[in-house]
């Protein structure tokens, strides 16, 4: 499961900013380096991270690497996120059954 | 790239102001602490849920060591029709998402809309709430992985 990997990947505001960016065009590691004051090795760090996490994925085009936004960690979180929000308000709507049902008693 | 809004729609057979009672004041009743908690995260059971059912009151979980971790503070409140809760389980206010439920009568029963909102569009509207949403669940979840695995 990698929900978990998805928010701790997230939880670095660089590794938040590189995602940003990646959501308007995939890049390669060089492009990025343009955009953030912090050297290719560090941005290469946080991509590996990121792909860990299943939130980022590479192309290689020709001598290159894009890095392009993955929908799959992302997706996993919703899911999760859509799951908690069903387990509590079930849970909720079967106490607010049971409400009801000591008032008719 | 979008991702859509969690919403979530029931409808529940009390009127509106029981209905937003038991969710709101009456939380500790049916919150799914043993699935859903920071305790549980951590395979523990917390000692208690507090609600203070007011305008900037707070959801506050004690843990099984006695540590007060706080869920999110009501920033609207509108008694029986809606409130929206800053939602950050543990970290600092500024870094919260928002989840906001309404309540509708319809006949003696009451529909509820909750709406958990999602960065709508990476790097585009509301980059900040994007980050604060995130920020907000990643001290839960981070701990999650085995129980969201079951």
């Amino acid at each position: 499961m990698t929900y978990g990997n998805a928010f701790a990947a997230l939880a670095d505001v660089r590794r938040r900013e590189i995602v940003e960016r990646l959501a308007e065009q995939p890049l390669s590691v060089g492009a990025l380096a343009t955009h953030f004051p912090i050297s290719r090795p560090a941005i290469s760090q946080h991509l590996k991270i990121l792909s860990d996490a299943g939130l980022v994925h590479v192309q290689k085009v020709g001598a290159r690497r894009i890095y392009a936004l993955d929908n799959t960690g992302i997706g996993h979180m919703r899911a999760y996120l859509d799951r908690l929000w069903d387990d509590a308000l079930a849970s909720y709507t079967r106490a607010a059954h049971a409400l009801s049902e000591e008032d008719a008693s | 790239m979008t991702f859509a809004d969690i919403v979530k729609t029931v409808t529940v057979p009390l009127d509106q102001d029981r209905a937003f009672t038991l969710f709101t004041r009456d939380l500790a009743r049916w919150w799914p602490v043993a699935s859903h908690s920071i305790s549980a995260a951590q395979h523990k059971t917390p000692q208690k849920l507090d609600v203070d059912a007011v305008l900037n009151g707070r959801i506050t979980e004690t843990l099984e060591n006695g540590q007060i971790t706080v869920w999110g503070h009501f920033s609207e409140w509108s008694p029986p029709h809606s409130f929206t809760l800053e939602w950050y389980v543990g970290r600092d206010a500024d870094q919260a998402t928002r989840v906001r439920v309404e309540f509708a009568a319809k006949g003696e029963a009451t529909e509820l809309t909750l709406r958990h909102d999602r960065f709508e569009s990476l790097g585009q509207d509301g980059p900040d709430v994007s980050r604060s949403y995130l920020r907000g669940w990643d001290t839960v979840l981070t701990g999650y992985e085995n129980l969201a695995c079951n």
